[in-house]
């Protein structure tokens, strides 16, 4: 039985925050210092100022993700499973959490650094989710739901090139790239006609409401394997269409900056300055994948509960045994107890059948607190006279990590040596102190720390014998 | 004249000393295991690297969609890790052996410094020394299309008498010592420090979703028949801190907070001051980002399995 525990879930281990601003908008930036020496009268030292200028760039994704696995951890429906979809915006998840803000839809351009405050305003994305479908091509004949591959170049309006995009007409590259771009660099787009843009594309007012940060904590021991419970920030941005019911949704991550002005308003109305020209809009596709909404639900709880026994209401405990119906009490007892039956060789060229049992054992085991090391695999074998049958489990549990460690050459080699060192420390220490004790007796002296054969020591030692063969 | 000291002087103490258990304790004493061979043996202890056929000898012991629980073998870890460690020892039935008794003063230490690099790697960097049971080490192995289809989903287990099950007011949960898709496989393996009395598999809470909760499908709210449905969480705002009053939420109909020439499209702006009205919010029409994102989530889905038996 599925105990739906969301309310905990959301309480303890999820925090929703608006954006995750980044320090720097990706962008050039240029740096002045400036020096100068005054004397004590506040009268500057003549010829001792100076002026240094520094150019720098922050470099941020902007037409393709550069590094996809670092910047997106995953997203939802993923489409490796049909499901009941038709309820679910589509989103990503960036695990860099200040992606969704790196850049702005504003045609003019602000900086996210400049807003500052207690209790922030919403800043819209540059990222949209676009969800398409099949019957949108049947409208719109002119769509293609492949992204086409492409260059930046292929973003440039021209006479020939009859789109809008990011660059206005007349622009020619590199004017308007970033630092770090080329006009031949590689990209996917996607050309969307006007009147579906409008239609579907988000407002200025709805991109602030699409993209939200979460901080996932790691209190109940969930899914990030990071030692650190704080790390786990992340950004969601969400699609703004539903998918439909029994469809095959193309979702497309696409870039919208400085789009301002070709943005409708939130009730999918034209801007008021049109373009003059039905040329289709083209976007930069950052990321794009499938899914497939079937009216069945395929969820996650409903694929759990086939886990559990069907028997038991409450999804049941089972145990790791292996299933057996026969009626040979030995055997029964022993399969309950987690044990397979194993055929083996013996090293007498023997045949005969084991048992072997693996770490998971369907009861409690004590703890046998083995004498150990053991000599070697032989000497953990279990012999059960009753029977006459051998338990190798242990036995086969030490060949193995004795394999394992072997297949491991730093390992292995590292404790070989820890070993070695070890046991001539030992040596040398029991030699020290038996030469300490030595030349105790023989000089009648406690006062020689004999630690090394330094020059000192042997000083010293020089010192007490001359003393030593004087006094006789 | 006899020598004063002699190799064979030497060999005799060397051999005594190691012979005995006591001397050969106190003069390693201060020697410690490697960091990097202490790392490399816990993470052995927790079965990293174990041939799955080890861990599972036949199929039928663990079939498709099937969840099977178990505790761990404590001797068969301690062999495991013997055998790793017997490595630079010449294998012989001679126990007296120089490298045999030197092993046997350093095992123990190998023991203790493996538990306590344990400690600090839990998964979920969860230490509670209130937690019960330390010495047991308990786990499943799920095999289902789940373990594909939701990589990141997560467990929860709670000891007996301390499980939202048999005692929702005090809640323990155990540590999770490992938690891992084998390989590309369809199976899991978690491994809990604890006797686990219920364990719940929950999907990640950082892929929790947006949606609602019914579009077009004869929906109703109250009596009314309605195209979408949502059920609107409620909270309560105060300067910077956010109080939930109802996570179910309210059932509210949101027909008209999509674009009218686009049925399937939303209108945010309208979403937001529909639930903005819920929430009775006044002054600010409309809601945050951050309060969209939380009102627009759906319910994670968890499975709860118990152990009637223990």
């Amino acid at each position: 039985m599925s105990t739906p525990t969301s309310k905990e879930l959301i309480n303890e281990n999820v925090q929703f925050i608006q954006h995750h601003l980044p320090g720097l908008d990706a962008g050039n930036y240029q740096l002045i210092v400036n020096q100068t020496i005054d004397k004590s009268d506040n009268t500057p030292v003549k010829g001792a100022s100076c002026t240094d200028t520094k150019l720098f760039a922050v470099k941020g994704d902007r037409f393709s993700i550069s590094k996809p696995s670092e910047t997106i951890h995953s997203v939802f429906p993923s489409g490796t499973t049909p499901g009941d979809y038709g309820n679910v915006l589509p989103q990503i998840l960036f695990s860099q959490k200040t992606f969704p803000w790196i850049r702005m839809p504003n045609s003019t351009s602000k900086s996210y650094s400049t807003i500052a405050g207690e209790t922030d305003p919403d800043v819209p994305s540059w990222l949209w989710v676009m969800l398409l479908d099949e019957d949108d091509m049947k409208k719109y004949p002119s769509l293609h739901l492949t992204p086409v591959k492409g260059t930046i170049n292929d973003l440039y309006p021209t006479d020939d090139n009859k789109i809008y995009s990011y660059f206005d007409k007349g622009v020619i590259p590199p004017a308007g790239l970033d630092a770090g771009e080329s006009a031949s660099d590689l990209i996917k787009y996607i050309d969307i006609p006007q009147e579906l843009f409008w239609d579907i594309a988000p407002s200025m007012d709805d991109l602030k409401l699409l993209a939200h940060g979460r901080t996932v904590t790691m209190k109940s021991g969930d899914s990030n394997t990071s030692k650190d419970p704080d790390l786990g920030s992340y950004s969601v941005v969400s699609g703004n269409r539903l998918p439909g019911s029994t469809n095959k949704s193309h979702v497309f991550l696409v870039s919208l900056e400085g789009f301002e002005s070709f943005l409708p308003s939130s009730d999918g109305t034209k801007p008021t300055s049109t373009p003059s020209k039905d040329y289709p809009f083209r976007l930069a596709v950052l990321k794009s994948w499938t899914f497939f909404s079937s009216g069945e639900s395929a969820d996650f709880v409903n694929l759990l509960e086939k886990a559990g026994s069907k028997s038991t209401p409450d999804a049941g405990k089972e145990n790791l045994v292996l299933p057996y119906s026969g009626s040979n009490p030995l055997v029964s007892a022993a399969v309950s107890m987690g044990y397979t039956p194993m055929n083996e060789t013996l090293r007498t060229g023997e045949k005969t059948v084991s048992w072997y049992r693996g770490p998971f054992a369907p009861y409690n085991v004590a703890p046998k607190n083995f004498t150990l090391p053991f000599a070697s695999s032989d000497s953990a074998l279990n012999y059960d006279p009753t029977t006459g049958m051998l338990d190798v489990s242990y036995a086969a549990a030490w060949e193995l990590g004795r394999l394992i460690a072997l297949q491991d050459k730093s390992f292995s080699i590292d404790l070989y040596n820890w070993k070695k060192g070890l046991t001539l420390d030992v040596v040398n220490g029991i030699e020290k102190d038996l030469i300490d004790q030595i030349s105790k007796n023989l000089l009648d002296v406690n006062s020689i720390e004999y630690t090394e054969a330094t020059e000192q020591n042997s000083h010293a030692l020089m010192k007490a014998l001359m003393n030593h063969l004087a006094s006789k | 004249m006899t020598k004063a000291y002699s190799k064979r002087t030497l060999r005799n103490q060397v051999k005594q000393v190691f012979g005995d258990q006591e001397a050969l304790t106190k003069v390693t004493k201060t020697y410690e295991l490697p960091e990097n061979l202490t790392s490399w043996l816990s993470k052995l202890s927790i079965l990293k690297g174990i041939p799955f056929n080890y861990l599972v000898p036949d199929e039928k012991m663990l079939p498709e969609n099937s969840i099977r629980f178990f505790y761990l073998d404590p001797n068969w870890i301690d062999a495991l890790v013997d055998g790793a460690f017997s490595i630079g020892r010449n294998l012989t039935n001679e126990t007296s052996a120089m490298d045999h008794s030197l092993d046997a003063v350093l095992r123990p230490k190998v023991n203790d410094s493996v538990a306590t690099h344990q400690a600090e790697n839990y998964v979920n960097g969860f230490k509670d020394p209130t937690a019960t049971n330390t010495e047991i080490v308990t786990g499943f192995l799920l095999r289902s299309s789940v373990v594909k289809d939701y990589p990141n989903m997560g467990v929860n287990a709670y000891p007996v008498n301390h499980s939202p099950s048999d005692n929702p007011t005090d809640l323990q949960l155990l540590p999770i010592i490992r938690y891992e898709q084998l390989g590309d496989s369809d199976v899991l393996l978690c491994l809990i420090q604890g006797d686990a009395y219920q364990v719940d598999l929950h999907q990640a809470p950082e892929v929790l979703h947006l949606g609602i909760d019914s579009y077009n499908d004869n929906c109703k709210v109250g009596h009314t028949n309605v195209n979408a449905v949502k059920n609107i969480r409620t909270f309560t705002v105060s300067g910077n801190k956010v109080t939930i009053t109802s996570v179910d939420g309210v059932p509210t109909d949101i027909s008209s907070d999509f674009r009218t020439n686009a049925p399937r499209v939303f209108n945010m702006i309208s979403l937001s001051k529909t639930i903005a009205k819920v929430n009775n919010i006044s002054g600010v029409d409309t809601i945050n980002s951050a309060e969209m994102g939380f009102v627009m989530t759906e319910g994670v889905g968890t499975v709860s399995f118990i152990n009637k038996t223990s």
